[in-house]
């Protein structure tokens, strides 16, 4: 009986095992092997606006003023205006609950960064990247809808340009040179449209003086790129256009920049397009709860051209024979202006890698320095944070002015027209530049000045790579990998604990030289005996 | 001597099968582990995880039909004897001396086999398939148990490991103390033995 118990076992274990052990490895298999969700994307970008702006008689008229053809704009899009003037592309500024719960109104109009430190009092120049029209000073009217600058968002002809130096104007007959002449106004009214790359790249692509200063992985090249640089935007593949990721409901455009944002809201996932398991395979899928998808999968950003990564503002305003100078890198890069200090410019830089919950603390004007280098911004969360994931970002180090008497970031006047009016740029007096700048914002300046380490944080979203150029595995699970900074959580490959490894080796050694003497005994004992034996 | 069947087919084959997912896990284990790189990350981890779940499927198999059968009465640990066994090893052994218990299909094993095979089987090997398992699914393991961290998970899996190696080490020099050097080793091939 017994016997055949065990032969009914035998059999039972056959005909049940093998068939669990075949679904089961199936099963894995498949989950290993993976064929990702096909993206649902309606490009509204692409969206054809059903009106011939071309035979509207009101857009035909003889425009001298820009500010005329937002009134007929208005005229017949009412209420648009209203929406503009509550966005942040207006007001640049923005209500805001800090991390730390207090509550403060920031935005380009009010923070200094650590690129050409503020915009605020250097009007002129800055401002030209404002969606209005004249905002020179404090005079600037921000309720008067004849201020707003349709046309920089919506010239589908390319030809529609802000001039330099004029606060967001284009040229006027009495500024137009040999750089800027006085836009068509017919021709452009009436081939206006929804934003193109070009629109939104004007301001976003050039920002910090000059292509890729400030962004890294927003640039000029993105206008027509290859899936090497960016597989969204790429002519020679799917072509989007920015409004289709950062879709917009009344001119309220999705997407948060965090050096001037703080808060999670208002904010585009990859998600909207590729589902919240996109990989089909479990182990990548998994992955998402923690790592967000951007840092597996933009590997490098600047890849079409260089980024700044480093500004030193204390070496500027060195002169020679009187006269400002400048020196290029080997890219042909500035890493010398007398107006701005050094720089060091790189591309294709692999990214650093911090905890990012989608909330930011910044540095608002007037704080005291309480750590160096100063967080301009500081991208919040760590691994027990639930809503935090690891983010690929850019980090901007610098060097820039600070107020030793009051220990506050200090807003410099940089830009003048003239010479003599007391400009950085023009005069490179420091100590004056800081007298202005401070008194326009209405700050105390105690008269000493000296430079602070300072760093900024922008999390990455764009130039997406291939997906054959994606981060495999090892760039992160190994023991000095691109995560080696991060040491806050336990990771497969990246994290040992020494003391395991140790003792554990110990006991293998200790095993094998313990059979190891234990067989040499063996083979002596039986040496001798067989000798007893012969003898 | 007698040569006579000592181990059954399902005896044999978990065996060798234990064997063959042992090996697999061990090789792919230490290189998520970054111990050395071998097959390439992203398939060690494959591997080490289809072979995961073969070798707990049959784990769990062979805990129910040790149960069934009676086998785990073999199991069981007895102090009875172990002085003489270890006696045995150490000494005996090296004097060619007779081992000091018949195996027969009802005890095939020694004192310290027992006590050795009882850790591994009810301890070991199961703490590692329920690490291996939470290590796995650690997102669910967060919402039911509420795990923080695989930290302490992955540590414990990794120093199982470690002395899952020095068992079979130990194990594998043991197969030569039969009569003739190979005679264990035939047994558990062929599953008959001299005794």
């Amino acid at each position: 009986m017994k016997g055949n118990l065990k032969e009914r076992l035998e059999t039972l274990a056959v005909v049940v095992l093998l068939p669990i052990f075949t679904a089961v490895i199936l099963f894995q298999l498949k989950q290993t092997t993976s064929n990702p969700v096909k993206p649902k994307a309606i490009l509204q970008a692409n969206r054809q606006i059903a009106a011939d702006h071309s035979s509207y008689k009101l857009l035909q008229q003889d425009f001298t003023d820009p500010r005329d053809v937002t009134e007929a704009c208005l005229t017949c899009h009412t209420k648009r205006d209203e929406e503009i003037m509550a966005t942040a592309h207006w007001r640049w500024e923005r209500e805001t609950v800090l991390p730390d719960g207090r509550e403060v109104s920031i935005g380009k109009k009010n923070l200094i960064n650590n690129f050409c430190t503020g915009a605020v009092g250097n009007n002129g120049s800055c401002m030209r990247c404002h969606i209005g029209y004249g905002w020179k000073d404090k005079s600037f009217d921000f309720e008067d809808p004849r201020n707003i600058d349709c046309l920089v968002c919506h010239d589908n002809t390319g030809t529609y340009f802000k001039q330099k130096g004029e606060a967001g104007m284009p040229a006027t007959k009495e500024t137009a040179n040999k750089f800027y002449s006085v836009p068509d106004y017919n021709y452009i009214s009436a081939n206006v449209g929804l934003p193109k790359r070009e629109n939104c790249g004007i301001c976003h692509f050039y920002g910090g003086g000059g292509n890729n200063v400030k962004h890294g992985d927003l640039e000029e090249s993105l206008l027509d790129c290859s899936r090497e640089i960016d597989v969204h935007m790429t002519s020679e593949g799917i072509d989007m256009q920015c409004t289709d990721c950062h879709l917009t409901e009344n001119h309220n455009i999705k997407g948060k920049l965090y050096s001037v944002s703080a808060m999670n809201k208002n904010r585009i996932g990859c998600e909207q397009c590729h589902t919240d398991a996109p990989h089909q395979n479990r182990i990548y899928d998994n992955h998402i709860e923690k790592v967000a998808c951007q840092t597996c999968h933009i590997p490098t950003y600047a890849k079409g051209n260089g980024t700044k990564l480093w500004w030193d503002w204390s070496t500027a305003g060195d002169t020679k024979d009187g006269q400002p100078y400048h020196e290029s890198d080997v890219d042909g890069n500035h890493n010398y202006l007398t107006i701005k200090g050094n720089f060091v410019w790189d591309d294709n830089v692999e990214p650093e890698y911090y905890w990012f919950n989608g909330t930011a603390d910044h540095y608002v004007t007037g704080d005291k320095i309480d750590e160096t280098p100063v967080k301009i911004n500081e991208l919040m969360g760590n691994y027990k944070d639930s809503e935090a994931k690891i983010w690929p970002v850019k980090v901007h180090r610098g060097k820039q002015i600070y107020d030793t008497g009051t220990n506050e970031l200090i807003n410099l006047k940089l830009w003048a027209k003239n010479e003599g009016e007391g400009a950085f740029w023009k005069d490179f007096d420091y100590d004056t530049a800081a007298v202005l700048g401070m008194e326009y914002v209405g700050r105390e300046y105690s008269g000493s000045y000296d430079f602070v380490r300072s760093d900024v944080y922008w999390p990455l979203s764009h130039q997406v790579a291939p997906k054959e150029q994606t981060l495999s595995c090892k760039e992160c699970h190994s023991r000095d990998g691109r995560l080696s900074e991060l040491n806050d959580f336990y990771m497969p490959g990246k994290t040992y604990e020494a003391y395991i490894d140790w003792f554990g080796m110990i006991s293998v050694i200790l095993s094998i030289l313990g059979v190891l003497s234990h067989a040499i005994g063996r083979y002596v004992f039986s040496v001798k005996r067989k000798r007893k034996e012969n003898s | 001597m007698e040569k006579i069947k000592l181990y059954g087919n399902y005896e044999r084959y978990w065996h060798w099968a234990q064997f063959g997912a042992i090996s697999t896990l061990t090789v792919t284990g230490f290189e998520i582990h970054s111990s050395y790189e071998l097959l390439g990350y992203e398939n060690a981890v494959n591997i080490h995880n289809i072979a995961g779940w073969g070798y707990s499927i049959l784990l769990i198999f062979t805990i129910f039909w040790m149960i069934v059968s009676g086998m785990y009465k073999q199991f069981l640990p007895t102090t009875k004897g172990i002085d003489k066994q270890f006696r045995f090893y150490s000494m005996g052994i090296m004097k060619k001396e007779p081992h000091p218990m018949k195996k027969t299909p009802e005890n095939k094993m020694n004192p310290i086999q027992r006590l050795t095979y009882f850790g591994l089987m009810w301890f070991l090997l199961p703490l590692q398939v329920v690490t291996g398992i939470l290590y796995l699914y650690v997102n669910i393991a967060k919402d039911i148990f509420g795990v923080q961290s695989i930290e302490w998970i992955a540590l414990l899996h990794t120093l199982m490991a470690f002395m899952i190696i020095v068992f079979v080490i130990i194990h594998v020099y043991m197969i030569t103390t039969g009569h003739t050097l190979t005679a264990y080793l035939e047994g558990m091939i062929t599953g008959k033995e001299k005794v």
